[in-house]
């Protein structure tokens, strides 16, 4: 049993723009998630932000204390946390755990806290009646309306999904980032969208981040990312998810497996799964550099192979 | 393409150092937890006791040796008993009846119990409420009376007493495993050794009952406990074999004798002590041994 | 249904009469509902229906799509197919016997030709197994290659068949030292060591990474073509089922809503839910704009079963009718199946 470090997140930069919707995409063990727990300073034990800047409104967060970020945490950015909404305690009322947060944060009374409440069910679409019902009582993607509602419960101006509509129905999925792109426009709000599924990012997100193995491979608008893509991975994770439109074809997989973040390769990290990889990968770190309007990319051969890639073909 | 090793005995090997490693991964854990280290101690050095009976005991518990009554001294370490025996090598000669007793009865406890818990657990339907239905008969009914009942109908003698725990100890393995195995049943391994064509024996054997071991282990542990407790109780209340005394029967003496009344402290102190130490080792392996088996319970 | 038909997918490169391997006939599944206390004194019984008069077939060689949302019904569907689960009624045909009417030793005996995928490649193999002897337990069990040379021969053959190459160094391995795509693969290996001739797989790449995925359904697809495999594939994903699979049948809550070739319920679906469901699925490109059917509330629990056509109270399209009366599952196209009432206004 020895421990081991994992390098969960390596080198990551993105602005993100008021009123816009950036994604996040990648597999499981990219570093998605972990970016998104070190913006709330809620890493799990056992997890160190090394160095790097978070700013926000003119201040580094990673300089704050944990007493400093409660007052940012919900009121300035909020999360809704995979899985959330199976997580809800199932014998307090949800009007009750949305006030709670209300309360904790703000201070105010119990009473105003579930007015405040109430409004909000209203707000994502719920009926303001059903405050005093459990969790049990609501389908799981009202469920996720309440995780959404809780998430808005101190007008925060930033908010992070991680994977919010992975486990819903795709009718009911739908319905949710509808939910969440009306929202973004009448609260002029600011989402972080997480998932791994390129399709739910192809149609709710203005930029995206794709990235790979901790680090960011290309972050770009999702028309360039998707249309005019740089990184060999970007291309290919596309390429896995089969569409329900447009020509029926079979596609190549990429060979082999994400690495161990406890040793990950050298040189590029793509590189042992990467067609196109020459000793330059094997040895060099990719630089990550503008290569567009807003578009950036980690690929030492991206100039070559652009028109093999998503963009040269149909 | 040839085959250099057959991957059986490869495996045979590969399986070898792998449960190899799994033990020095657990003996490396339980080294660190100076609980378990503790309780190791105690229990091994009771078994050592009773292992080195005839070389540690400076006389026969049988034989009368000394006056009767005679206080802790170099020659008679806990004194002697009413009719002049030395207390100590009975002390020491107990330790074999006691451990005995304890680690037999809870191993036929937990080995009964286990049977009707997997039997219930994987059948289901009928067979389980029978099978349950009569555990809760035997969880209704209080032990201590039962206990007596059932000595006083098979007499005296060590294994009718261990045959008496046994009786009683049982329901409550056989309810956790059936529990356990239950929930294994419905686990997609399981579900894929039906489809693959395997019969039931071979599901339970093959795939709930290793699964159902660090349970069943951990229980074992705390059956011991009861055992050895259930043993002094059913002694002390004299339903224990006079010709093999275990630290119960030297207390049920010392009652009779009327060691509490007179004070003779010597003669009740030391085997309660060794009871209570004996019970505490067990229960800090069984501690510590959780902590391992059960990640989730270890503290960071 | 007519007993002629054509492949559709061309990798088979058979075109022509197939036979027809399984035959499914009005098969139900309910399970008996236990309503607390309640339930201990009242004798009427209460039940779940969780799969309603299924029927269809699977030609030899064809990958057939059981396709639907959560609580449809398709994973006990095939369950009660392979016997896992107990059917209520209906008859499940294959190699000239009925399954639902064999005892458990007869049934035991015809496993061998039928395998199963799990979903959780974590949780469906034997986490203190190694391999090996994950893939050679089969072969034990069925008395199948007797001596210990053949069966290593078998596994062996099996590993390679999935990629997982070296075999031998595979083979020596335990389940935490592989990956969720090698384990999956294990479990494919596992359900072609006994050579079967039907394989149902249950969304079996659900759990894995998106670069995964496709890797194992371009690995079905080889094998099927190796070896004609004939596959039912379970899922709710239907840009999947259109990627890997020649027919499709949508269920919901418990009943066939459409049936026919996937091509065609992709691009031309009939039934409301089926257009619904199409429209809804979101593209991989963010050009490209499609207007979504929006479903009103959720899948309801089939202990609240509606009346009528199930999908009535979600339906765009209901119209009273749709309450009272149970749609029959009709023909409406060459292999093509919807319970509609309003079928003929769907057709184009």
């Amino acid at each position: 049993m020895q421990e081991a470090v994992a390098q969960a997140v390596d080198n990551v930069s993105f602005t993100l723009k008021k009123g816009e919707t950036l994604g996040l995409a990648g597999e499981s063990g990219c570093g998605k998630t972990t970016t998104a727990l070190s913006i709330m300073k809620l890493l799990p034990r056992g997890g160190t932000i090394l160095n790097g800047e978070i700013i926000l409104d003119g201040e580094d967060l990673v300089k704050k204390t944990d007493r400093e970020m409660n007052a940012i945490r919900w009121k300035k950015i909020a999360i809704v946390f995979q899985g959330a909404m199976n997580a809800l305690n199932p014998v307090i009322r949800v009007g009750d755990q949305v006030a709670e947060a209300i309360v904790e944060k703000e201070k105010v009374a119990k009473s105003e806290a579930w007015q405040r409440a109430r409004s909000l069910f209203e707000l994502v679409g719920l009926d303001s009646a059903r405050v005093v019902d459990y969790p049990h009582e609501f389908s799981g993607g009202m469920r996720q309306r309440v995780m959404i509602a809780m998430a808005l419960a101190c007008n925060p101006s930033i908010v992070i999904a991680d994977e919010p509509v992975t486990a819903l129905d795709v009718v009911v999925q739908t319905r949710i980032l509808e939910l969440l792109k009306d929202l973004q426009r009448k609260l002029n709000l600011s989402v972080i969208l997480i998932t791994h599924d390129l399709s739910v990012i192809a149609e709710t997100c203005d930029r995206v981040a794709i990235m790979y193995a901790g680090k960011i491979a290309e972050l770009g608008s999702v028309t360039d990312v998707y249309k005019d893509s740089w990184h060999p991975y970007t291309d290919a994770l596309i390429s896995a998810f089969p569409s329900i439109i447009g020509p029926k074809r079979r596609f190549d997989s990429i060979p082999g497996d994400p690495p161990d973040l406890t040793m990950p390769p050298s040189g590029c990290r793509f590189h042992p799964r990467c067609p196109w990889q020459d000793e330059t990968c094997q040895m060099q770190d990719p630089e990550y550099r503008n290569v567009g309007v807003d578009h950036f990319v980690a690929c030492h051969h991206s100039e070559k192979l652009r028109s093999r890639l998503r963009g040269g073909k149909v | 393409m040839t085959i250099q090793e057959t991957p059986a005995s490869q495996i045979k090997e590969d399986r070898f150092w792998l449960y190899r490693r799994k033990l020095g991964d657990f003996w490396r854990l339980f080294r660190r937890s100076s609980l378990g280290k503790l309780g190791l101690a105690l229990v091994l050095s009771f078994v050592m006791l009773a292992l080195a009976a005839p070389w540690i005991a400076p006389f026969d518990p049988f034989t009368f040796v000394g006056d009767p009554f005679l206080k802790p001294s170099s020659t008679y370490i806990f004194g002697t008993d009413q009719v002049g025996r030395d207390i100590f090598s009975r002390v020491i000669y107990g330790t074999r009846i006691s451990l005995l007793v304890g680690l037999v009865a809870s191993a036929m406890t937990v080995c009964l119990g286990t049977l009707v818990g997997l039997v219930a657990g994987y059948l289901g339907g009928r067979i389980d409420n029978l099978l349950m239905r009569i555990t809760d008969l035997f969880i209704i009914i209080p032990a201590l009376p039962l206990m007596l009942i059932m000595a006083a109908i098979l007499g005296k003698g060590v294994q009718n007493i261990i045959i008496v725990i046994a009786v009683i100890g049982w329901t409550a393995t056989a309810r956790m495993v059936r529990s356990q195995t239950m929930s294994l049943k419905e686990r997609p391994f399981t579900e894929a050794s039906r489809a693959i064509g395997s019969t039931d024996l071979h599901t339970i054997s093959r795939h709930i009952v290793p699964n159902v071991f660090p349970l069943v282990f951990a229980n074992g542990m705390i059956a011991i406990v009861d055992a050895i407790l259930s043993e002094a109780g059913l002694s002390f209340l004299g339903f224990g074999d006079p010709s093999r005394p275990s630290w119960g029967m030297v207390l049920y003496f010392a009652n009779t004798a009327g060691a509490t009344v007179n004070g003779y402290w010597w003669y009740i102190v030391p085997p309660g002590i060794c009871i209570m130490l004996l019970v505490m080792g067990f229960a800090f392996v069984s501690y510590s041994t959780d902590q391992i088996l059960n990640p989730r319970l270890r503290r960071r | 249904m007519p007993p002629q038909r054509e492949t559709a997918f061309k990798a088979s490169g058979r075109e022509g009469l197939t036979a027809e391997l399984l035959h499914v006939e009005n098969l139900s599944v309910w399970f008996a509902a236990r309503t607390g206390f309640s339930g201990l004194f009242s004798t009427k019984q209460d039940w779940v229906h969780a799969v309603d008069d299924v029927s269809f077939s699977v030609r030899k060689g064809e990958v057939m799509c059981l396709a639907g949302e959560s609580g449809s019904g398709k994973t006990t569907t095939a369950r009660a197919i392979l016997g896992l689960t107990k059917a209520r009624s209906g008859s499940v045909k294959f190699a000239d016997k009925d399954l639902l009417t064999l005892s458990k030793g007869d049934m035991r005996k015809l496993r061998h030709k039928m395998q199963i995928i799990f979903q959780d490649p974590y949780e469906s193999i034997d986490p203190r197994m190694s391999v090996s002897e994950i893939l050679s337990e089969p072969l034990e069990v069925n008395k199948v290659a007797r001596s210990r040379r053949d069966r290593e021969d078998r596994v062996y053959k099996a590993l390679e068949d999935v990629r997982l190459l070296p075999p031998h160094e595979f083979a020596r391995r335990f389940p935490h030292e592989l990956s969720g795509g090698q384990r999956q693969r294990v479990a494919i290996a596992r359900a072609l060591v006994l050579q079967p001739e039907l394989l149902l797989a249950d969304e079996p790449v659900s759990m894995l990474d998106a670069s995964i995925r496709v890797q194992i359904l371009n690995l079905l697809l080889d094998l099927r073509e190796e070896y004609d495999l004939t596959f039912i594939y379970i899922t709710h994903d239907l840009a999947q089922a259109r990627y890997i699979g020649n027919e499709i049948v949508i269920m919901y809550l418990g009943k066939m809503m459409e049936y026919g070739p996937v091509e065609d319920a992709v691009s031309k679906p009939v039934h409301p839910y089926t257009k619904a469901l199409i429209s809804n699925v979101p593209v991989p490109d963010p050009t490209i704009k499609h207007d979504k059917i929006p479903v009103k509330g959720e899948t309801p629990s089939a202990l609240d079963m509606p009346s009528g056509c199930r999908f009535h109270p979600r339906c765009p399209y209901a119209e009273e009718i749709c309450r009272t009366k149970e749609p029959e599952f009709a023909k409406v196209g060459r292999d093509r199946f919807s319970a509609c009432h309003f079928n003929d206004r769907w057709i184009s």
